[in-house]
């Protein structure tokens, strides 16, 4: 049995094959304006991958905003359950997942089972998410990747109040003509998403063992600062953090395939 | 034709009955919180209807004059008084429901006068003594508005509306009654164009109009294949849209408690007591709004109560943005409920429903857990 997951987010598309338990291929590709085409590249690459077709794919799920605009997947389930459901499938004692996107960001309680108990979604507004860092990134000329780790060279992190991004760009702008240090602004930076990511934290509650998933689990700062907020370490995954919602879309797959 | 195409006419901001009680040269008075008895404005010959910012699409105005961190409802209501959308009403009545609903009020006698706007003091906690100053409170309103439209409002007038009224109520509650069959037959889209109806058009005529309902759909099954049974509770919502994306997503609305719905009903007003006496006991005694102090625990039991009565698989949680009443509530209930073993969906909106892809990411995973359950 070959199954897909197809997830489309709002800055990527991701796409996992998966052959019984392994995975025989994933792709991540930039959001297109259209979520079918998003969903198309993102396949056809893990496909490529694979060295398999279209046709050798038994069941797909969608999942991302853009699940219901996927045609070649059999069925939608939304990104809460299939980040769930993958961070679960990788490291069983998961309860707390922190899934922190492009432009949402949310945490998801899940039981021994990898079912979902609850949740807590940030409000429109897309301060605490990947579009943030990359705002930020661009303000500041730096490279996304590069953030994480100058922000940990910081000796006096920046406090940034603003609840918005745009406005902390504001302030940034407004740090950078007073000479501050740019690890400090970045660390200012990194520490006002882990806050307002401890928000939703509060919203829903903790329990570990916890991971933290999506693009953002890659930028190290906003990993370290998050931990220190909430006093506790996560775990870290097996794959690419940002494959866990295609991950655990595939998985949905297998089930959906087999109870058929 | 079901007769539920009627209450469907009177969810716009104007409908039929409104222009035919204008054409006979009567008076219509918008009124903005549930706590302003309308009993009292019925009582008078005058038409009450909710205030509603139906068809409002931004509030440049209303972030201006209030604040973009006052709630949506308040400024999409400043916007369309500016915008003169409430020029068929007569005039206006306001309460302290919270302190934007008061500062709406302030603006709009600054802004966009009504011809006549009264403003009731609400108390904030319940005693013998509130409730005796909430009657003072009422007994001038009802001398305000003999006095500004030339009319004797009397004891037996008083009387014989609070009967019409309490009959909506019981007739209502019959309605809902309903809802606790396995197959109601009635979904929650079209019971929110009820609960419009019941704020918007004549007394007599919605209860005419319930009675008809009640009667299509007497012994009737519902054909829904919903997946689960849910409870909306919160803050004020009037629009039958944002319950249409809940319903569509395969869950079924069989229950709430928010203010156009069973807060207002459930009880009945005393009719053995002095008008003004039992209409002031029984605003300030009914189920509470969370403007109310040290009546948390009272609200959160009545939830309870109704899930269990309905057989609610999980709560949805609705609440406007920036009202902060409401907010500090979700930690209140969602304890109880979780106590209770019963799924809790926190959903904020906007006034004006934008944004349904997200709200409909957060309804669907709801709706998962509720399936997996």
């Amino acid at each position: 049995m070959i199954v897909a997951g197809v997830d489309v987010g709002s800055l990527t598309g991701k796409a996992v094959i998966l052959n019984k338990e392994s995975i025989i291929a994933q792709a991540i590709v930039p959001t297109t304006p259209k979520p079918e085409r998003t969903a198309r590249n993102a396949m056809d690459e893990a496909l490529k991958n694979a060295n398999l077709e279209y046709e050798n794919i038994d069941y797909t799920v969608g999942t991302g905003y853009g699940r219901v605009k996927i045609p070649f997947a059999n069925s939608e389930i939304s990104e809460l359950t299939c980040h769930g459901k993958g961070a679960h499938s990788l490291i069983p004692s998961i309860r707390t997942i922190i899934d922190v996107g492009g432009q949402d960001c949310k945490v998801i309680k899940v039981d021994k089972n990898g079912k979902i108990l609850d949740f807590a979604m940030n409000d429109k507004c897309a301060a605490g998410t990947g579009r943030f860092l990359e705002v930020m990134a661009r303000t500041l000329e730096l490279k996304l990747e590069e953030l994480g780790p100058i922000s940990l060279e910081a000796k006096n992190p920046a406090k940034i109040t603003a609840q918005c991004s745009v406005f902390a760009e504001t302030e940034v702008v407004s740090l950078m003509a007073d000479d501050t240090e740019v690890s400090d602004i970045v660390a200012g930076i990194h520490d006002a998403i882990a806050s307002r990511i401890m928000t939703l934290v509060y919203r829903v509650g903790l329990e570990n063992d916890i991971c933290i998933s999506g693009g953002v689990a890659k930028n190290i700062g906003v990993v370290s600062y998050l931990e220190n907020r909430m006093g506790l370490k996560t775990m870290k995954l097996p794959v690419d953090p940002q494959i866990v919602g295609a991950l655990g879309a595939a998985k949905i797959a297998q089930n959906e395939f087999e109870s058929q | 034709m079901s007769v539920l195409k009627e209450f469907e006419e009177a969810t716009p901001l104007k409908n039929p009955w409104i222009d035919s009680w204008k054409e006979e040269g009567k008076k219509i008075l918008g009124y903005f919180c549930s706590y302003i008895p309308d009993e009292i404005i019925h009582a008078a010959g005058i038409l009450p209807v909710r205030m509603r910012a139906t068809g409002c699409t931004d509030t440049p105005m209303g972030d201006a004059y209030l604040t973009p961190t006052a709630c949506s409802y308040t400024r999409c209501c400043l916007e369309m008084a500016n915008r003169r959308q409430y020029n068929f009403l007569d005039g206006a009545i306001s309460c302290n429901s919270c302190d934007q609903i008061r500062r709406l009020d302030d603006n709009i006698r600054i802004k966009a006068p009504f011809p006549y706007q009264y403003f009731i003091g609400v108390p904030g906690n319940i005693n013998d003594l509130t409730i005796d100053w909430f009657k003072h409170e009422l007994n001038k309103f009802k001398t305000s508005l003999e006095e500004n439209y030339s009319v004797e409002i009397t004891d037996d007038k008083l009387r014989s509306s609070i009967k019409t009224y309490n009959e909506s109520r019981a007739l209502l509650k019959e309605l809902y009654m309903l809802r606790k069959n396995p197959k109601p037959p009635i979904s929650g889209t079209d019971i929110m164009k009820v609960l419009l109806t019941d704020v918007s058009i004549p007394r007599e005529q919605f209860n005419e109009l319930l009675r008809k309902l009640l009667k299509e759909l007497d012994g009737k099954e519902g054909e829904s294949n919903h997946k689960s049974r849910l409870m909306i509770v919160g803050s004020q919502l009037d629009d039958p849209e944002y319950v249409k994306i809940i319903e569509d997503l395969g869950g079924l609305i069989v229950v709430d408690s928010f203010c156009l719905g069973t807060r207002t009903f459930w009880d009945q007003v005393d009719e053995t007591k002095d008008p003004l006496d039992a209409l002031a006991e029984h605003y300030m005694t009914r189920v509470s709004c969370p403007r109310m102090s040290g009546k948390q625990s009272e609200r959160v039991d009545f939830v309870a109560e109704l899930v269990k009565e309905f057989d609610v698989d999980g709560v949805i949680f609705q609440r406007m943005k920036f009202c902060a009443l409401w907010w500090a509530e979700i930690f209140i209930i969602r304890k109880k409920l979780k106590e209770l073993g019963v799924p809790f969906l926190d959903l904020e909106r906007e006034y004006v429903l934008s944004g349904a892809g997200a709200m409909k990411t957060r309804v669907q995973g709801f709706m998962e857990i509720l399936e997996a359950k």
